[in-house]
C-alpha cells in the first residue's frame, strides 16, 4: 500500500445518497422508496485499488455508477479531481468520463453483438475524435496484444469468443481512453476459476504499467482480498467498515464483516468447521431497519442498536467503523443476547 | 464400504447440432455410496451439469444418452419409460437447482405445491399433508412455516426459496439428492446458512447427496469424495483430504493454485492459460494437454485412461502414472 | 446479484461466413425455401411483366369477352386463363398486377417501417414527454377503424397509387412504433448500451449504432409479414373501389371487377384470388423462415 504521505485523494465521497422511487399499484400511486445508497463517505488515493464488497441490496453496484457519473446522486457529493461530478455540465462530465471507465460483469451482454472486435475496442477513440483510420487500427492492435488478444481476432464478433476472451475486450475498450479510474464492477464474478486468475492477474499487471486506480466492486471476498489495497464493506447502502485489506481480514471490527469473512468457504477440507451463521435474511433496502441496520442480524445488538444509528468513525488509524460496539472494544461490549 | 446408491458406467452423451452430433459426456463413470456426499467439481463445458441431468432423465430434446449404463440400486435408468422415470425422480431420486425460481411454479402458493406431491405419492389426506408440509420446512430451518405456506414463490428472498426446494426435493424421503449448483445464486452468508443445512440433513438421515458445482470451496466445505471433471472426461478421483492434500492431475492442481485465498496473499496468482476447448475442436489424446504445463507431444497422442495411484485415487494423466510427476 | 446461467450444452462455432450460413439455414427449411421460390417468381413476374404478357392488360376485345380458360370448352390457348367481362386476357392482368400489388405491398411496408421506427426509438430511447406524446397518438390512430380512416382519405384525396402507398403506410406505421418502442426499452437496459454511455457516446451513436440494429431484426420479421397483409388491403381498397383506378390494374381490381361475374365465369375473379393467396402464403413462409434464422432465441 501506498504510505499515508504520498497520498493523492482522486475520489472525495461526502454524504452520497442515492434514492430510488418505485411507484406501486396501479390506481393508488402508492410510492416506495429504494434507499440504495444512504450516506456514504470514503475517499479513493491515486493509483490504489479500493475494493467494495457486500451482497446483494447493499448498493455497491449504484455506488460504482455514481461515482462513474452514470447515475445522479440525491444528495451528497462526489468530487473527482476537485470537482464535483454534479456541478458538471454535459461537455465537462463527457471529458471527465474519459478518465472514468468501467468493466462490466457479465461480458456475455455487455459487448454488442452486432461489432467487431476493432469497432469495440476502438470505439471510444472515435467517439471523442482522438484517432481515425490506419492510426485507429494500429492503437487497436497495441490494446489487443496489452491484453493478450492476438492480432487474427481483430475483425471477429463477441459471440465467438469464451467468456474470458470478452473480458479481456472488454477491458481493452475501457483502456482505449487512457483512463485514470477503471470501476470493475463485478468483473471477474462471472468467469471460470481458472479465468478468473488470468483476468485477475491482468488487472494487477496494466495497473502496475498504467498506473491505473480501481475500484473493485464485488461480492466474493478472495477475488477482493486478492487484488485490492484497501476494502470497504457495504450493508443495506451504509458503508460499515473501511480498513487496509490485511487489517479488515485479520482484525474486523464490525460484526457484519467478521460473519461475512466466517461465512466464506475455505478450500481446505481440514479446516471444515462449523460456522458462526448469522440468522436471518438481507432486509429490503426499501424498509431498512432502525438504527443501525445490522442489528435484527447482530448477535451482540442492544436496545441501543435498534434506536441510534452507529456513527461511521475512524476508530484505528485509516480503520473506519459504523457500530456502537466494535470487536476490539470486546470488554464494552454486552453478553450475546443468544 | 458402503453400499453403492448409483453407479454411473460409461455414460455418454450427445447433443445433436446445427454442426452434427456432440459429444459432451464421454465414458464418465463413479458411484455414490449410501450416505456419503459425492461433488462432481468442474468449469462451465466440462460435462458435470449434463451428467446430472442424463442421471435424472432430463436430458433437453436433443440430447441422448448413447452409451453406458447408469444403475440405481441395481436398477438399470438408462431405458426407463418415461412413466417409470417420473417415479424414480418423485420417490427415490430428487433434484434441486441453482435457481429455484425456475423449479417453483409461480403461480401457486408453496403451501399447494409442497402438499400435492405428498397427496400424491404418500397418500396422505389434505390436513395430513398440511401438516406434514409444516414438518417440512420447519426442518430446512424456516420458523415462521404457517406464513411461508400461504406465500408465492416470488414473495421469498433466494434464501428461502432454496430452503422450500430442498424441503421439497426430501419430502419423499429420496436415497439420493442431487444438488446441481445449490448455493451458487445465493449470497455469501445465506450460502454459509444453506451448506450447515445440507451438512445437517446428511447427519440425520441417509440420503446420499451428489453436489454438481464449480466451487472448490463450497466441496472442501460439504463433500466426502469428488470427482473432478475436465472437457466431458473424469480427470481424478479421490477423497476429499487427498484431493486438496495431494492432487494428482495438472488440471486439479492448477484449479487449486489458481483460487484466490483468503488467508494466504499471493502477488500473482497461479493460472492454467488458455480456454477450456470446444466439444467440436477437441484436442488429441489429453484434452487438457495443450493447457498442461507438463504437456508434450506423447500427451498429444496417447488418450491417457483414469488410474490408480494407489487405492481410491483415480487420475487421467500419463505423467501420474509414470510416476514422473513430483508431488 | 446476478449469475451467469451457461446453458446445459455451449457450442463455440467456428466463424463461418454469415451468408452462407443462412443459404445452409434455408436449404433446410422447406417452407422457407418455398416461400422463397413464391417470392423470387412474382418478383420476376413483376419486372419481367412486358415481355411475359401476350397481350396489353388494358386493350379491351368485345368479341372475345369471357372467354374461359384453355382447357374448357371453348378456351383457347391465346387466352390461357381466359378472358374478363371487357375482353381483357387475364393471365396478362395478373402479371401486370403483380406490379401494383408488390409496389403497393412494400412501398407501404417500407413507409410505415421508417416512421414507426423513428417514432419508436424516439418514444422508447427517450421515455417521459416523447413517449407519452407518441404513444397516445398511436393510441388513437389504433382506437379509429383504420379501414374507415382509409376511405375517408382516400374519397377526401382521391383515389391514386401515390395516395394509396400513403395511406396505407400512414395508417399502420403504429404497429411498428409499438413494438419498435417496447425492444428499445429492453435493449437500452443491456450492459453494452451502459458501456456505450460510459464511454461518452452521444445519444445519437447509442440510438444508431447500439439499439438500431439490435431492434432491427424483429423489424423485418413482422415486416414481411405486414408485406402480405399490406397486399391484402390494397385488394380490399380496391375491390371497394377506392383503390387501383383503371385503366391501372391490381389483383383487387380483378377481383372487384370479376364479383359480378362469379356465377358464370368464375376466372375472371378466381384466378386473382388465387395470385393473392399464393403471394400471401409465400411471403408468409418466407417470414416465418426469417424470423427463425434472425431471432437468436429460437435458434437451435
Amino acid at each position: 500500500m501506498i504510505a499515508s504521505k504520498e497520498r493523492t485523494v482522486i475520489f472525495e465521497v461526502k454524504n452520497l445518497k442515492k434514492h430510488f422511487e418505485l411507484s406501486k399499484g396501479m390506481f393508488k400511486k402508492q410510492k416506495t422508496i429504494v434507499r440504495a445508497v444512504d450516506g456514504l463517505n470514503f475517499r479513493v488515493y491515486e493509483g490504489e485499488t479500493l475494493g467494495i464488497v457486500g451482497e446483494s441490496g447493499c448498493g455497491k453496484s449504484t455506488t460504482g455508477q455514481l461515482m462513474l457519473g452514470m447515475l445522479d446522486a440525491t444528495d451528497g457529493q462526489i468530487i473527482f479531481r476537485s470537482q464535483d461530478l454534479a456541478t458538471m455540465n454535459k461537455e465537462e462530465l463527457r471529458k471527465a468520463r474519459r478518465d472514468l471507465q468501467v468493466i462490466f460483469q457479465d461480458p456475455f451482454s455487455s459487448l454488442n453483438p452486432r461489432m467487431t472486435v476493432e469497432e469495440l475496442i476502438g470505439e471510444p477513440l472515435i467517439v471523442h475524435g482522438i484517432m481515425k483510420g490506419k492510426e485507429l487500427r494500429a492503437h487497436v492492435l497495441e490494446l489487443m496484444q496489452l491484453v493478450g488478444l492476438r492480432e487474427h481476432m481483430i475483425n471477429r464478433y463477441p459471440h465467438e469468443f469464451s467468456g474470458g476472451q470478452r473480458q479481456r475486450i472488454g477491458i481493452a475498450r475501457a483502456l482505449s481512453l487512457n483512463p485514470k479510474v477503471i470501476v470493475c464492477d463485478e468483473a471477474v464474478s462471472a468467469l471460470d476459476v481458472s479465468i478468473q486468475a488470468q483476468i485477475l492477474n491482468l488487472l494487477n499487471k496494466l495497473q502496475r504499467e498504467l498506473d491505473l486506480t480501481y475500484i473493485f466492486i464485488a461480492h466474493g471476498l478472495p477475488a477482493v482480498r486478492h487484488i485490492s489495497d484497501r476494502i470497504g464493506v457495504m450493508y443495506l447502502g451504509k458503508m460499515v467498515e473501511l480498513a487496509g485489506r490485511d487489517d479488515l481480514f485479520n482484525q474486523p471490527l464490525h460484526p457484519y464483516t467478521h460473519a461475512l469473512l466466517d461465512a466464506v468457504p475455505i478450500p481446505d477440507p481440514k479446516l471444515r468447521k462449523e460456522h458462526d451463521l448469522i440468522e436471518g435474511e438481507i432486509p429490503s433496502p426499501s424498509n431498512p431497519p432502525s438504527g443501525c441496520r445490522f442489528h435484527p442480524r447482530c448477535p451482540y445488538a442492544t436496545d441501543k442498536c435498534s434506536k441510534e444509528e452507529p456513527e461511521y468513525r475512524e476508530v484505528l488509524p485509516d480503520h473506519f467503523v459504523a457500530c456502537h460496539y466494535p470487536l476490539t472494544e470486546v470488554a464494552k461490549r454486552p453478553v450475546p443476547s443468544v | 464400504m458402503q453400499e453403492a446408491v448409483l453407479k454411473v458406467d460409461g455414460l455418454k452423451v450427445r447433443f445433436k447440432t446445427e454442426d452434427g452430433y456432440v459429444s459432451t459426456v464421454n465414458g464418465v463413470s463413479f458411484t455414490v455410496h449410501e450416505g456419503e456426499t459425492l461433488a462432481i467439481v468442474g468449469e462451465s463445458g466440462s460435462g458435470k451439469s449434463v451428467t446430472s441431468l442424463a442421471l435424472m432423465g432430463i436430458l433437453p430434446p436433443n440430447g441422448e444418452v448413447v452409451e453406458g449404463s447408469i444403475l440405481y440400486r441395481d436398477r438399470e435408468l438408462t431405458n426407463l419409460s418415461k412413466k417409470d422415470y417420473r417415479k424414480i425422480r418423485g420417490n427415490d431420486i430428487s433434484m434441486i437447482f441453482q435457481e429455484p425460481m425456475t423449479a417453483l411454479n409461480p403461480v401457486f402458493t408453496i403451501g399447494f405445491q409442497l402438499r400435492e406431491p405428498l397427496m400424491l405419492h404418500a397418500a396422505l389426506n389434505k390436513q395430513q399433508a398440511h401438516s406434514r408440509a409444516i414438518e417440512m420446512l420447519r426442518s430446512v430451518g424456516i420458523s415462521d412455516a404457517e406464513k411461508v405456506m400461504g406465500r408465492f414463490p416470488h414473495q421469498l428472498s433466494g434464501g428461502m426459496r432454496q430452503r422450500v426446494m430442498i424441503a421439497m426435493a426430501l419430502s419423499c424421503n429420496p436415497k439420493l439428492l442431487i444438488a446441481d449448483e445449490p448455493t451458487t445464486a445465493l449470497d455469501v452468508t445465506i450460502q454459509a446458512q444453506i451448506l450447515t443445512l445440507l451438512r445437517n440433513l446428511k447427519r440425520q438421515s441417509s440420503t446420499s447427496i451428489m453436489i454438481i458445482t464449480h466451487d472448490l470451496g463450497v466441496v472442501a466445505e460439504i463433500a466426502d469424495r469428488v470427482v473432478v471433471m475436465y472437457a466431458g472426461e473424469i480427470v481424478e478421483v479421490a477423497t476429499v483430504d487427498e484431493l486438496f492434500e495431494s492432487p494428482q492431475h495438472p488440471y486439479t492442481k492448477g484449479l487449486l493454485n489458481s483460487m484466490p485465498k483468503i488467508h494466504d496473499v499471493v502477488d500473482e496468482l497461479y493460472s492454467i492459460e488458455g480456454t477450456v476447448p470446444s466439444p467440436l475442436e477437441m484436442p488429441t489424446g489429453c484434452k487438457f494437454h495443450p493447457r498442461c504445463p507438463l504437456g508434450d507431444s506423447e500427451c498429444a497422442k496417447i488418450h491417457p485412461s483414469l488410474e490408480s495411484k494407489e487405492g481410491d485415487h483415480l487420475a487421467r494423466c500419463i505423467k501420474v502414472a509414470k510416476k514422473e510427476l513430483v508431488v | 446479484m446476478t449469475q451467469i446461467t451457461e446453458p446445459a450444452i455451449k457450442v463455440t462455432r467456428k466463424p463461418k461466413s454469415s451468408s452462407g450460413n443462412l443459404i445452409r439455414r434455408l436449404l433446410k427449411s422447406r417452407t422457407g425455401m418455398l416461400g422463397l421460390i413464391i417470392v423470387l417468381l412474382v418478383t420476376l413476374m413483376a419486372i419481367f411483366a412486358p415481355f411475359l404478357a401476350m397481350h396489353d392488360p388494358a386493350k379491351t376485345d368485345i368479341m372475345n369477352r369471357l372467354v374461359p380458360p384453355f382447357w374448357l370448352d371453348g378456351g383457347n390457348m391465346s387466352y390461357p386463363l381466359g378472358t374478363d367481362n371487357l375482353g381483357r386476357d387475364v393471365l396478362s392482368r395478373i402479371i401486370y398486377g403483380s406490379r401494383v400489388s408488390l409496389l403497393v405491398g412494400i412501398s407501404a411496408v417500407l413507409l410505415a417501417g421508417a416512421i414507426g421506427i423513428v417514432m419508436g426509438l424516439l418514444a422508447g430511447y427517450y421515455g417521459k414527454a416523447w413517449d407519452f406524446l407518441i404513444m397516445r397518438l398511436v393510441d388513437s390512430f389504433l382506437a379509429i377503424p383504420s379501414i374507415l380512416f382509409m376511405l375517408i382519405v382516400l374519397a377526401v384525396m382521391g383515389p391514386s397509387l401515390s395516395t394509396l402507398i400513403l395511406v396505407l403506410g400512414g395508417t399502420t406505421w403504429v404497429v411498428y412504433a409499438r413494438m419498435v418502442r417496447s425492444e428499445t426499452l429492453s435493449v437500452k437496459e443491456r450492459d453494452y448500451v451502459q458501456s456505450a454511455k460510459a464511454i461518452g457516446a452521444l445519444d445519437f451513436r447509442i440510438i444508431v449504432k447500439y439499439i438500431l440494429p439490435n431492434v432491427i431484426s424483429s423489424f423485418i420479421v413482422i415486416a414481411t409479414l405486414n408485406v402480405a397483409t399490406t397486399i391484402i388491403m390494397e385488394a380490399s381498397l380496391s375491390f371497394l373501389g377506392l383503390g387501383i383506378q383503371p385503366p391501372d390494374v391490381s389483383w383487387g381490381l380483378m377481383l372487384s371487377d370479376g364479383r359480378e361475374y362469379i356465377a358464370t365465369s368464375w376466372w375472371v375473379a378466381t384466378f386473382p384470388g388465387l395470385a393473392i393467396t399464393i403471394t400471401v402464403l409465400g411471403v408468409i413462409f418466407f417470414g416465418d423462415w426469417l424470423r427463425d434464422v434472425l431471432d437468436p432465441k429460437i435458434k437451435d
